[in-house]
């Protein structure tokens, strides 16, 4: 069911549903242009930009990032309905979370996957934005023959197994259904690669640029024919590399390791890089061939000043608007949740939801969003907050709390020396209770987090700091 | 304008939960709990609030499986078998340890895969037990957010205490699950001792310690001490819920398993067709706990040779288990196995290996490759090997399941026994008369010692003892030589010179 606009409160649960928009109705109805102003630099803008000087013999390559819930795949599906991308490319996406196994995935299973899918896509008819048309013979049968080769040489038997049946130097009529076959088997190991044995993993590791070089004709003829059928290029996109579910050996190996392979690639191709390893001084070693990393930064609520940011309020009650009355909320309060969000879409949907549920449960009242359900909803998420900041075993190298409380209160105060990256900033970033703005890339102290830090009055370097009702600026109000 | 409900209570938490699952078109709610009984509460007013909606309810215990790339893949294969509705997702205190690196595998493996647990029309609410949505906020504060609403029920039925016995139940169930015997052990004998102190060793609440200290003991060979806990837990289970209900009915089942392997048939029948008749009438002829019951009273009845009698019980049992839980749950592949190898003995050899090549896939899915259960079925499949003159197939997957056995059950179980026996009868069709008289020595010393433990020829003795003593026979030790070295060697095992005489007569 297409999502609507809340005009009750029993709406309110279905017209925030946080999944990311994807077609041109979506995001005409439901994305306010204002947010990618508050957040500064036109990031889309100056992606299509790229993607627009680009030729196919010189492909445009690029890293995009940000924190989880700032609406990185939204952006990506306007980046594909863009004025220069609409006519020009027709794109691809795929996702490390749906596409692969995101625990054991290796290098070569995306590159494989990019091959495949567009092989797919391009044999599709014109009307379904295909080029109408196969693989040639012979890629099929090379892609065949590797499969076989494979199969023959590490004589193991899969969990998922392989049922590339064809023998070597296969031509027989119906080796288009074996390929057929060969790529959902492909495609279904990717996804369970844990099932896949060490034998066939190491196989390809050591013929890795055979592969590379076989999936990179593939990815060049699906292009070429897309081309001559269409005038259109293939873009790829591949998201949700940056969920922090996917171990860092994997992250490492895919993004740099192997970053070699992913620059020979013969396609326009943007990659959603964990933000994690695009702050961490480990970017050096990303592939240069690729542009950025574009970094999509949280929507500001206050300034570096702990004053109101008005335009990123402002930004966020327009998507509000979009997606329910106004008239359902008490003035005020819609002001709070979006404070307390700290301008994190994700976080900001899911308090106006609890907000909305507090207030159908009470009994008697308007049927309206007051201050009694807004409280709650607050409250419960600082304590997620509270107890999120502690030691804990994600922390790339273990953070004592006293090190980001001193973290936090330099941040809060605007100490230059605190925006240097060490282990701690990395800890708070990744709790979110620091958070990256736009412009000069300051960073400043989530809400919740500035409520906490309210409460230990004695915390070195906060003592000057000014306070409203012994509360310190830039909190939840 | 007052709350409705206070904040985290048990009618707070089902009315949040009843409007999302009214409101959200699909979605995941991150519930926290902190006593089971609360939550077990909250779920049967959930579905009582919603049945007559016509709303699907299913509660759906976190799958069992052997690490947690197998544990996330199997949830959505699970999850995807159920359909639109609401589904309450539970089990995560047995399934997941309590803390450590293995809990922190686990909640990884969920978050990477988390987008493979979304399906059409599906209501998940995650039932995590306080400290595992802990580790969730510390750990994997974007899994968390994944949840956009989360809610936490506060209220507690259980004192402090009882909730922290609950608490080590699960861990000592889940240990046993992972056939960690020696480690769960203790954790049941210390609950057991304190709540003995406590409360005396006649309260009813030491009920669950004598149930799970007894059915771990089973699995551990201690057949005697684990009757007498079974038997205390039962008359316990009579005094406080009467002779017709349903926890009483698990108590008659717990003992009947035990009986079956002391050889107690008549005894173990009359107990599972108790049990059988209760489940019925409580809960309609197709609920899960009747396939269970069913499926206890085939497999007694079988081990009998009543073959006939058990084959449609179990037909029926795979049914009802299939449609409760699934194709690939262990409760069907126990059911599989087991009519698996009565179908050998129908010589009905070409749908017992289906059936049983069946139950060792899902039984390797969720234990892992060395697991006692898995060496259960490789034995039947070898068995069934041998029968069909696939020796070199039989020997190699005997040989199997007797490692495995050896290295999880320790050398001196009747399991291991057994194993020895049959590759003992292999080896001796394969004319390896010595090697087969050594494998039915160490299978018939075996035996012998569990029977004095248990104070009952435990299920196999008889067998062992007639083909040892007609192997000698046939190497041409005279008859009157044979009984004399028997009736010795089962002494040495410490059963009576009548039961050892009874048996070298065999």
């Amino acid at each position: 069911m297409p999502m609507q606009r809340a005009l009750s409160l029993e709406a309110i649960q279905r017209a925030f549903n946080p999944a990311p928009l994807e077609t041109r109705e979506e995001i005409e109805e439901f994305y306010v242009e204002d947010l990618n102003a508050t957040r500064g630099d036109d990031k889309v803008g100056r992606l299509a930009l790229g993607l627009s000087r680009a030729t196919s013999q010189k492909p445009y390559k690029a890293f995009v990032m940000g924190h989880a819930g700032v609406g990185i795949s939204t952006e990506l599906s306007r980046l594909t309905l863009h004025s220069k991308i609409e006519g020009r490319f027709r794109t691809l996406r795929f996702s490390a979370n749906r596409d692969l196994d995101p625990v054991n995935f290796k290098p070569f299973d995306v590159v494989l996957i990019i091959a495949l899918r567009l092989a797919e896509e391009t044999a599709k008819p014109v009307e379904e934005g295909g080029a109408g048309s196969t693989l040639p013979e012979k890629l099929t049968r090379d892609l065949l023959d590797y499969f076989s080769i494979e199969k023959k040489t590490v004589k193991t038997s899969l969990d998922y197994s392989l049922e590339a049946n064809g023998e070597v130097g296969a031509g027989a009529p119906g080796f288009l259904a074996q390929f057929v076959k060969l790529s959902a088997s492909l495609k279904t190991e990717a996804k369970r690669a844990a099932g896949r044995s060490k034998e066939i993993t190491e196989y390809r590791l050591q013929n890795i640029n055979q592969l590379t070089d076989l999936a990179n004709a593939i990815i060049e003829d699906c292009c070429i024919r897309l081309k001559a059928a269409t005038n259109l290029e293939w873009l790829v996109i591949g998201d949700d590399f940056d969920k922090p579910g996917i171990p860092g050996d994997r992250i490492n190996d895919f993004f740099i390791t192997y970053g070699n392979m992913l620059s020979d690639l013969r396609c326009h191709l943007i990659l959603d890089l964990p933000i994690m390893l695009g702050h961490s001084s480990k970017s050096n070693l990303l592939p240069p061939i690729f542009e950025g990393p574009h970094n999509f930064p949280d929507t500001p609520v206050y300034t570096a000043a702990h004053k109101a940011h008005d335009a990123g309020r402002a930004a966020l009650c327009h998507i509000i608007e979009r997606r329910m009355d106004l008239a359902l909320a008490e003035p005020e309060q819609l002001n709070r949740l979006i404070v307390a969000s700290g301008g994190n879409l994700r976080e900001l949907f899911g308090l106006i939801i609890e907000a909305a549920t507090n207030a159908e449960l009470r009994r008697g009242g308007a049927p309206q969003i007051t201050s009694g359900d807004v409280e709650p909803a607050i409250q419960s998420l600082r304590k997620e907050y509270r107890d999120h900041l502690g030691e804990n075993t994600f922390d790339v190298e273990k953070v004592k709390l006293d090190a980001k409380l001193a973290k936090l209160a330099a941040i809060y105060t605007g100490d230059p020396r605190a925006q240097f990256a060490d282990p701690a900033l990395y800890a708070l970033l990744h709790a979110r209770a620091v958070q990256e703005f736009n412009g000069t890339g300051w960073y400043g102290v989530h809400p919740l987090v500035v409520d906490l830090l309210s409460g230990i009055p004695e915390l070195a370097g906060l003592d000057a700091a000014p306070r409203e009702d012994n509360r310190l600026l830039g909190g939840t109000i | 304008m007052a709350a409705e409900a206070e904040p985290g209570s048990i009618k707070d938490t089902v009315s949040r939960l009843v409007l999302w699952c009214r409101r959200a078109e699909q979605g995941f709610i991150r519930a926290v709990y902190h006593d089971g009984a609360s939550r077990d509460l909250v779920i049967r007013q959930l579905k009582d609030r919603l049945t007559p909606h016509d709303v699907a309810f299913h509660r759906l215990d976190l799958p069992t499986a052997p690490n947690a790339d197998a544990l996330a893949l199997r949830l959505a294969d699970e999850l995807s078998r159920l359909g639109a509705g609401v589904i309450c997702l539970t089990g995560f205190e047995r399934s997941l340890p309590p803390s450590g690196p293995d809990l922190e595998e686990a909640l990884l493996a969920l978050n990477s895969r988390r987008e493979n647990f979304a399906f059409p029309g599906q209501h998940t609410i995650w039932w995590f037990p306080h400290h595992i949505a802990l580790a969730l906020i510390r750990e994997h504060r974007d899994l968390n957010s994944w949840f956009l609403r989360r809610v936490e029920l506060t209220e507690t039925l259980l004192s402090p205490e009882e909730i922290e016995i609950q608490s080590q139940h699960h861990e000592a169930i889940r240990l046993s699950n992972a056939a960690s015997y020696t480690e769960a052990e203790p954790i049941l004998r210390e609950i057991l001792s304190t709540q003995e102190a406590t409360y005396g060793s006649e309260d009813p609440q030491l009920i669950p310690a004598l149930n799970n200290l007894g059915t771990l003991l089973i699995s551990t060979n201690r057949l005697t001490e684990a009757e007498n806990l079974l038997r205390r837990s039962l008359s316990l289970q009579t005094a406080k819920y009467g002779n017709n209900h349903v926890i009483t009915a698990h108590g008659l089942s717990s003992l009947a398993r035990l009986l079956h392997k002391t050889s107690r048939y008549v005894e173990a029948e009359n107990l599972a067709r108790q049990a059988l008749v209760i489940n019925e009438e409580k809960y309609g002829a197709d609920h899960s706990a009747v396939g269970s019951s069913l499926s206890l009273l085939a497999g007694l009845l079988n081990e009998a040779g009543r073959g006939q009698e058990a084959e449609p019980l179990l037909r029926r049992a795979l049914t009802i288990q299939e449609h409760a839980f699934g194709p690939h749950h262990n409760l069907v592949a126990d059911i599989a196995g087991t009519l698996g190898t009565l179908l050998i003995d129908e010589k009905k050899y070409a749908d017992a290996e289906t059936l049983l090549r069946r139950a060792l896939t899902i039984n390797k899915e969720s234990y892992g490759s060395d697991h006692p259960i898995v060496a259960d079925k490789l034995n039947s499949l070898a068995g069934l090997f041998h029968l069909t003159g696939r020796r070199e197939e039989a020997e190699e997957t005997f040989r199997k399941a007797l490692e495995i056995d050896i290295n999880r059950l320790g050398p001196e179980h009747p399991d291991v026994a057994n194993r020895l026996y049959n590759l003992g009868m292999l080896v001796f069709n394969n004319g390896l008369r010595f090697e087969a008289k050594s494998l039915l020595l160490q299978s018939l010393s075996i035996f012998a010692a569990s029977s004095t433990n248990a104070g009952h020829f435990v299920t196999g003795i008889e067998r062992v003892a007639r083909n040892y003593r007609g192997l000698l026979i046939l190497m041409g030790t005279p008859k009157a030589e044979v009984e004399k070295q028997m009736i010795e060697l089962l002494k040495q095992k410490g059963l009576s010179r009548q039961k050892a005489k009874q048996l070298a007569r065999t």
